[in-house]
């Protein structure tokens, strides 16, 4: 029997290796919650445009690592594309009061929730931190995928611009 | 699970399969972990399989686990091994509202009541089996209420799983910047006579400048005499911020967290020797001054937790440090950090003796840009005076190479400069003063990832939010593979 079950689970990775990832899919329903404790449904913040989220930890060093850059490159394409950075901490529910003056002091410049029991990360398939996932403004998961490279700016572009055809024309225009 | 959820599981079920099949998708990860200690001739394999499936309002899940070899910090001869399906749920949203049935997590407040949550890294899972519903209304009012069965046992030991039941309801109101909220959870043990219950309030105030928070309760039911309280509040002053909280816990333990006033570190060795809480009585504080100038950030921090008097154990720790970092823009110099740490800890060991430890850390790590590679450099040294065991010293290196496609090469190496009766004073078996490994980690296109070390680890714990796991020393190959599609 348990040979079966472990047969059953590398053919899932076989089809899951040729098959279409999390990215393509619909986002599901995500809460997170603000530093203040209300809760957020993860759609409220789409509509305008695409929305990367970037799950962290103040205890992660390449999370911290790597926040400055993916802000810079939220700055970078928020006038062309409405591109909205939302920060998502997964730090213990006991210590996340620590938060807030952690964002303060390290003025971080986007808005910064929180996913304490880790189920909206979770739900998108992520297993730890860092995080990142690139919604379309209709709610399409573009990308998902631990970590940031610096090739995924490219990448995430690219998406962007295939999600929203008239950017596109824009840019070409330019 | 009873009958009655069972059958609110099916009628979601088939609820899910009479959608269109253009609204249905499916999510899965593959978490699979195997290693090889060449030196002590012990192999760990763990799997973890997640299956989702997403129909509008639904959503259905399950987890299937198995451990063919038996945890190593499970001390059980007996448990040999184990496959199950851990987690398996129907989920239906809608209209603000959400009702789940099967296998599910939950968090009241900041979990002085309830929490129940799964965390691979520290090999914990204390999943709920029953039924859960939550109403909102957006901005003003939340109530969840829930019923399930929970393991008593050791967290490891699936197989004792779901012995409890426990009843929760909790109620939180917004005012504008004010929130107020309460908890009851009530728990009924196996061979208890009488339930336990646990009754909290909380309440906070927020503005742009200043937070307070207090979230405190008492235990009912079983005839102990129980209290939990925190308090806790920010003051944000220009490009200045202070915080500062107070604890009081007392005989308070359940399907709960008891509340942290330390800091989770980023550096390796501060969070090796870290404080384990008492899960039942313990007090303290922690006041943390942080500010930002053209140099960096800076957090200055002390933080106290004592065991309560007359208690049985002892269980103290004291934590100060001053840290600083800097994210550069420039091409060359990306980011750099370091923090100099003082930490002492007085513990009864479980030979009944008492012990004291004070450990000095400066951990410093930097990171440079090349190009198109990035190396990242850090040195952690520790400097561990002991009643007990006497004074030694811990360095700690890591030279990191990371690509532009994500992959990165990392060599690590620990030495030590204790002597043979450190070791023995320590408990230590295996004589040793030096480790060292080398670590591979990438993706695999945008579907896999996967991490490879060879090598030598010492001992040590893992710790998160003051739960801690010990993870034994490790000499040998071990892999990670993680998958999603």
């Amino acid at each position: 029997m348990r040979s079966a079950k472990i047969l059953g689970i590398l053919l899932i990775l076989l089809i899951g290796s040729g098959a279409a990832l999390a990215e393509g899919k619909k986002l599901p329903r995500l809460t997170i919650t603000d530093l203040d404790g209300k809760k957020h449904k993860v759609e409220e913040f789409l509509g305008e445009g695409p929305v990367l989220l970037n799950f962290w930890a103040t205890w992660c060093k390449p999370c911290l690592a790597e926040l400055p850059k993916v802000a810079e490159f939220q700055k970078e394409w928020a006038d062309k594309t409405g591109l909205k950075l939302i920060a998502v901490s997964i730090d213990d529910p006991r210590t996340q009061k620590q938060i807030k003056p952690f964002v303060h002091t390290h003025k971080f410049e986007f808005p910064v929730y929180t996913d304490s029991n880790q189920e909206a990360l979770r739900k998108l398939g992520g297993r730890g931190v860092p995080f990142n996932v690139l919604i379309s403004r209709d709610g399409i998961i573009l990308d998902a995928h631990s970590g940031f490279k610096e090739s995924d700016t490219e990448k995430w572009v690219e998406l962007m611009l295939a999600a929203s055809p008239s950017v596109e024309s824009e840019e070409t225009d330019d | 699970m009873t009958r009655w959820e069972g059958l609110i599981g099916v009628l979601l079920l088939a609820g899910a399969t009479g959608l269109g099949a253009e609204e249905i998708y499916f999510q899965g990860q593959n978490h699979f972990e195997a290693s090889s200690d060449t030196e002590r001739e012990r192999e760990i394999v763990e799997e973890w399989l997640d299956l989702d499936l997403y129909g509008g309002p639904i959503h259905l899940g399950l987890q299937w686990s198995a451990f063919p070899y038996p945890d190593p910090t499970v001390s059980d001869p007996d448990l040999t091994g184990f496959e199950s399906i851990t987690h398996r749920f129907a989920e239906l949203e809608w209209n603000r509202q959400k009702l789940r049935v099967g296998t599910f997590t939950q968090l009241f407040g900041r979990g002085l009541a309830l929490r129940s949550y799964e965390n691979r890294d520290l090999r914990l899972d204390s999943n709920l089996d029953g039924a859960l519903y939550e109403i909102s209304s957006p901005g003003r009012w939340q109530a969840t209420f829930l019923r399930g069965a929970v393991d008593t046992g050791p967290m490891e030991h699936f197989a004792r799983r779901h012995a409890g039941r426990v009843t929760g309801m909790d109620l939180e109101r917004s005012l504008g910047a004010y929130r107020a909220g309460s908890s009851t959870v009530i728990m009924d043990t196996p061979g208890a006579e009488r339930h336990k219950g646990y009754q909290t309030l909380r309440g906070s105030a927020s503005g742009e400048q200043v937070q307070l928070d207090y979230e405190g309760g008492f235990r009912f039911g079983d005839g102990t005499e129980g209290q939990g309280h925190i308090l806790e509040g920010s003051v944000l002053y220009g490009p200045f911020s202070l915080f500062a909280g107070y604890k009081y816990y007392e005989e308070f333990a359940g399907l709960n967290q008891a509340p942290v006033l330390i800091h989770d570190q980023r550096a390796t060795l501060l969070n090796r020797h870290p404080h384990q809480l008492d899960m039942n009585d313990e007090t303290g504080f922690m006041i943390d001054l942080s500010t930002r100038t053209p140099l960096g950030s800076f957090l200055a921090s002390y933080a106290l937790t004592e065991h309560l008097d007359g208690k049985p154990g002892e269980n103290d720790f004291l934590e100060a440090f001053l840290e600083w970092d800097n994210y550069f823009s420039g091409d060359f110099l990306l980011s750099a950090h370091a923090i100099l740490d003082y930490q002492e800890k007085s513990v009864i060991t479980p030979l009944d003796s008492w012990e004291s430890d004070a450990y000095l850390t400066l951990a410093t790590d930097v990171r440079l840009g090349l190009g198109s590679w990035e190396l990242m450099l850090e040195w952690e040294h520790q400097h561990k005076d002991s009643e007990l065991t006497g004074e030694y010293d811990d360095d700690f290196l890591v030279a990191e190479l990371l690509a532009r496609n994500g992959w990165s090469l990392s060599v690590l190496g620990e030495f030590l400069n204790w002597t043979e009766e450190h070791q023995e004073l320590e408990g230590e078996t295996d004589f040793r003063s030096r480790w060292s490994g080398v670590q591979l980690a990438g993706p695999i296109g945008d579907a896999h990832e996967i991490r490879l070390f060879a090598g030598g680890r010492r001992a040590g714990y893992i710790c998160i939010g003051g739960v801690c796991r010990y993870e034994p020393a490790f000499d040998g190959v071990e892999l990670s593979f993680q998958t999603r599609f």
